[in-house]
C-alpha cells in the first residue's frame, strides 16, 4: 500500500514503465513520508479509456493520520504531472484519482500496516 | 456475491500454488468473514508490469470485500491467518504479501472505479474478457484467472 494502479491504451516500453513508477514512488514518498517499500506500481494496457484519454491511474492510499484533503490533492495533481513529464502526454490526457481508506483494513510485513505518519516505529519492528 | 482480488506475478508461483492459495481464501474468508459465496478474481501480472520499492515487484496483493462495519479484531484474526497460510505456501517473505478486508461500500467504489475509467466499448471489452475468463474456470474447475491486458 499505496496500490497505483496505471491502465494505457497503449503498452508503454519496459523502461517507461520503469521510469514511470521511479516518478511515482519519489512524488509519493517525498510528498507523504511513505517508505518506499510500501509503493506498488502496476501496469496494463489495451484499455479504451473514456474521454479520448491516454492514460488513467488509479490509487489506494492509506487515509487519516497526517493526510488531509489538501495533501491528497497536492499528491494527486503532482503524481498527474510527474506521469506526464515521464511519458510525454499531455496532462489534459491523463486522469489520476486517488481512494482513501483506513490503514488498520491493511497488512503487510505481517502487521496492519501503521496510520501515516507513524511508519518508523512499524518499521523497525517489522525489520527486526 | 463477495469478490475477492487478487493481483499476483505472472509464472511466479505454479497452477497447483494457485488452486492451494485459493483454497486457502475461500476457507478463511468462511471461518472468519462470512458464509456467504465469495468469487476471487486472479490477475496475473505479466513480467516488467508491476514494481515495489523501484524494482520488478514480487508481491502479491489480496483485496477482499466484507460487510460494512466488521470488527476489526475479527478482521485481523483473517488477515493474520491468511497471511501465515499464504507465505507458507508461497515462501515468500512478509514484506511481498499485502492483504486488506475492505468494507463493501469502499470496496464496491474500488471495483467501479476500473470500470468507471473505461469508454463503454472498453467496458465492453472488460466485460466479456470477464465472462470469458469466469466459463473457462467453471469448465475447468479452477480459479478465474486473467492477464489484465485488454
Amino acid at each position: 500500500m499505496p496500490v497505483y494502479n496505471v491502465a494505457t491504451r497503449r503498452p508503454l516500453s519496459y523502461e517507461l514503465r520503469k521510469e514511470t513508477a521511479r516518478c511515482i514512488t519519489d512524488v509519493h514518498c517525498g510528498l507523504t513520508g511513505a517508505p518506499s517499500e510500501f509503493v506498488n506500481v502496476i501496469f496494463m494496457h489495451g484499455h479504451k479509456l473514456k474521454s479520448g484519454n491516454a492514460l488513467s491511474v488509479i490509487c489506494n492510499v492509506r487515509s487519516g493520520g497526517n493526510r488531509n484533503a489538501e495533501l491528497t490533492e497536492h499528491l494527486r495533481l503532482q503524481i498527474l504531472e510527474g506521469i506526464a513529464s515521464v511519458t510525454g502526454i499531455e496532462t489534459d490526457r491523463i486522469e489520476a484519482r486517488l481512494l482513501g481508506f483506513p490503514a488498520s483494513w491493511a497488512m503487510e510485513g505481517g502487521e496492519i500496516l501503521p496510520e501515516p505518519g507513524e511508519e518508523e516505529a512499524w518499521l523497525s519492528r517489522t525489520h527486526a | 456475491m463477495r469478490k475477492a482480488l487478487i493481483a499476483v506475478q505472472a509464472e511466479q508461483f505454479s497452477d497447483a500454488q494457485i488452486q492451494t492459495l485459493d483454497r486457502l481464501i475461500h476457507a478463511h474468508y468462511a471461518q472468519h468473514v462470512s458464509d456467504e459465496a465469495l468469487l476471487t478474481i486472479w490477475n496475473q501480472l505479466p513480467k516488467g508490469q508491476a514494481f515495489t520499492d523501484y524494482k520488478d515487484s514480487q508481491s502479491s496483493m489480496i483485496t477482499l470485500e466484507c460487510p460494512n462495519g466488521f470488527a476489526q479484531e475479527k478482521r485481523v484474526r483473517m488477515l493474520t491467518a491468511l497471511e501465515s497460510d499464504w507465505r507458507a505456501t508461497t515462501g515468500q517473505n512478509p514484506h511481498e504479501v499485502m492483504l486488506a478486508l475492505v468494507e463493501q461500500d469502499l470496496f464496491g467504489t474500488l471495483f467501479a472505479s476500473n470500470q468507471q475509467r473505461l469508454s463503454w466499448m472498453g467496458r465492453l471489452n472488460l466485460i466479456v474478457k470477464m465472462i470469458k475468463s469466469i466459463v473457462r474456470a467453471r469448465l475447468s474447475g479452477s480459479p478465474v484467472s486473467f492477464n489484465p491486458n485488454l
